[in-house]
C-alpha cells in the first residue's frame, strides 16, 4: 500500500499537523510590552560588557601561563570554575540576544512597513546565533570553548543591534515625516 | 438513491447539520458581516449538499452529471474557504499593518508555487488528474496556512480562541483531505462503489471534526473591534525612540571597541 510516492504525503502531512499544534499552542513566553521609560535599561543587552574578560580568561596565553606556574590539581580546579563562569556568560549573551528579538518584534509590530529582506536577515542571524550558541555549549561540556567562536557570538549581537538600530529609524521617519527632510 | 453505503449519508446529514448550526451561531451573535467569507463558504456548503442531494436522485451518482456538478461544487468550495482564510487572518493582523503586508505577499507566493506544483503533479496521472488537483488545492492551503501560523507565533501576536479554531479547523481539513486522496489512490479502484464510500466518507468524517472545532471555538465571544491595541502614545514617538536608538548606538561602539582590541 505504501510506496515511494505515498510516504513523501505522508510525512508532508504528519509536518504540516505537527507545526500546527506547536503554531497554535499558548505561547511559553508573555507577549512583549510596549516598553516603558521604568524598563528602557533592561532592553538592551547587559551581559556583553564582560566579553573582555571571558575572552582572556578563555584564551591561550592564560592557560599556558596556569600549566605552567600552578599544580595540575590547581589547574583542573581553576579550568572547572572558568567553565562555570563562561557557561553563564553565554548564558547571559542568549539572553542579551533575546532582548534585541523582543525590542526587534515591538518595532516589527508597529512599523506600518515592513522590509521581507531585513525581516529575513534577522531571522537568518537569530538561527545563526542558536546554532553557535550550542556548539560553544557544547565546547563547554566538553571541557575547552574556542575564543573565535565566542568572538563571533557576540558579533551577532552587534549585527542586530544595527539592524535594529536601523528599523527603529525607519520606524521613526515614519513617526515624524516632516523630520526626514532635515 | 444508489452509489454510496447508508452510513455516507448519515455522516453527510450531520454534516449539513454541522453547517446550519455554525451559520445559525453566526447570525445569532452577529458575526456575519465579520466573517462573511466564513459565512458565504458556510452556506456555500449547504447549498452544494442540496444541489447534490438533487443530482445523485435525479441522476445516479455515477452519472458523467454527477461527477462534473460534484467537481464543480468542490471547486467553488475551494475558493470559498481561501478567501474564508484570508479574511480570518486579516482579522487577527489587521492592527499590525506591516506584518500583514509583508505577509500576504510572501505567503501568497508560497499558495502560488505548491498550486503550480500540483498542476504538474497532476498532469499526465490519468483517472486520478482530479484527485491530484484537489489535492494540490488543499495542500498549498495547508502549507500556507501552517507558515501563516508560524509568522503569526514568530512576532508574538495574540490570535483570539475562536480563530484559533478557525484556521486549526481548516488546517486540519486540508491534512486530512491530503492525506485520504494520497492513501485512496494507492489501494483501490476508484469507480468502485467502495472507494467512493470509504472516499466520501472520510472526507465527511474531517468536516465534522473540522465543524465540531468550530462550534466549539465560536462559542468564546469574538474580540470588540476596539480592543485592537490602541496606536502608540506620542512621547513614545516624540522621547523613546532617540532614546532606545542612542542606547543602541552606545552599544554597537563598545561592541566595536571589544572586537577590535
Amino acid at each position: 500500500m505504501l510506496n515511494a510516492y505515498t510516504i513523501p504525503f505522508l510525512v508532508i502531512v504528519a509536518v504540516l499537523l505537527g507545526l500546527l499544534a506547536w503554531a497554535l499552542r499558548r505561547p511559553s513566553r508573555r507577549t512583549a510590552p510596549i516598553p516603558s521609560f521604568a524598563s528602557l535599561e533592561e532592553l538592551g543587552p547587559i551581559h556583553f560588557r564582560y566579553f573582555p574578560i571571558i575572552l582572556q580568561m578563555v584564551g591561550a596565553a592564560d592557560r599556558d601561563f596556569m600549566a605552567r606556574h600552578a599544580s595540575p590539581s590547581l589547574s583542573r580546579r581553576i579550568r572547572a570554575e572558568r567553565c562555570r563562569i563562561a557557561k553563564q556568560f553565554l548564558a547571559g549573551l542568549r539572553n542579551d540576544f533575546a532582548r534585541l528579538n523582543r525590542l526587534a518584534v515591538i518595532v516589527a509590530k508597529l512599523s506600518p512597513r515592513l522590509e521581507r529582506k531585513s525581516e529575513l536577515r534577522r531571522l537568518g542571524l537569530a538561527l545563526r546565533f542558536q546554532l553557535l550558541y550550542v556548539i560553544v555549549r557544547l565546547d563547554l561540556e566538553l571541557g575547552g570553548v574556542a575564543a573565535s567562536r565566542l568572538v563571533r557570538l557576540t558579533r551577532l549581537i552587534g549585527s542586530t543591534s544595527s539592524q535594529l538600530n536601523s528599523a527603529i529609524h525607519e520606524l521613526s521617519k515614519f513617526s515624524f515625516p516632516a523630520d526626514d527632510a532635515t | 438513491m444508489t452509489g454510496l453505503a447508508p452510513i455516507v449519508y448519515w455522516l453527510w446529514a450531520l454534516v449539513d447539520l454541522a453547517q446550519l448550526v455554525l451559520l445559525v451561531i453566526l447570525i445569532q451573535k452577529r458575526y456575519v458581516r465579520r466573517l462573511i467569507f466564513l459565512s458565504i463558504y458556510l452556506a456555500s456548503g449547504l447549498l452544494g449538499s442540496a444541489c447534490l442531494f438533487i443530482v445523485y436522485r435525479s441522476y445516479g451518482f455515477f452519472s458523467p452529471i454527477a461527477f462534473s456538478v460534484a467537481w464543480a461544487i468542490n471547486v467553488f468550495s475551494i475558493a470559498a474557504k481561501v478567501l474564508a482564510v484570508v479574511e480570518v487572518f486579516r482579522l487577527v493582523l489587521e492592527p499590525f499593518r506591516g506584518i500583514w503586508a509583508m505577509a500576504w505577499r510572501s505567503l501568497a507566493g508560497v499558495a502560488g508555487a505548491v498550486g503550480f506544483w500540483a498542476v504538474l503533479d497532476a498532469d499526465g496521472s490519468g483517472r486520478h488528474v482530479i484527485t491530484r488537483l484537489e489535492r494540490g488545492a488543499q495542500l498549498a492551503c495547508a502549507v500556507t496556512l501552517v507558515s501563516m501560523l508560524l509568522l503569526v507565533r514568530y512576532y508574538a501576536i495574540p490570535v483570539h480562541a475562536a480563530y484559533k479554531a478557525l484556521l486549526g479547523g481548516f488546517c486540519f481539513y486540508c491534512c486530512g483531505v491530503v492525506l485520504i486522496n494520497t492513501i485512496l489512490e494507492q489501494i483501490s479502484l476508484p469507480h468502485s462503489v467502495y472507494y467512493q464510500s470509504i472516499w466520501s466518507g472520510a472526507e465527511l468524517l474531517c468536516s465534522i471534526v473540522t465543524f465540531t472545532v468550530w462550534i466549539v471555538g465560536l462559542r468564546h465571544p469574538l474580540p470588540k473591534v476596539e480592543e485592537r491595541p490602541a496606536p502608540l502614545p506620542s512621547f513614545v514617538c516624540e522621547e523613546m525612540t532617540p532614546l532606545v536608538q542612542a542606547r543602541l548606538r552606545l552599544l554597537n561602539k563598545r561592541l566595536e571597541e571589544m572586537l577590535h582590541v
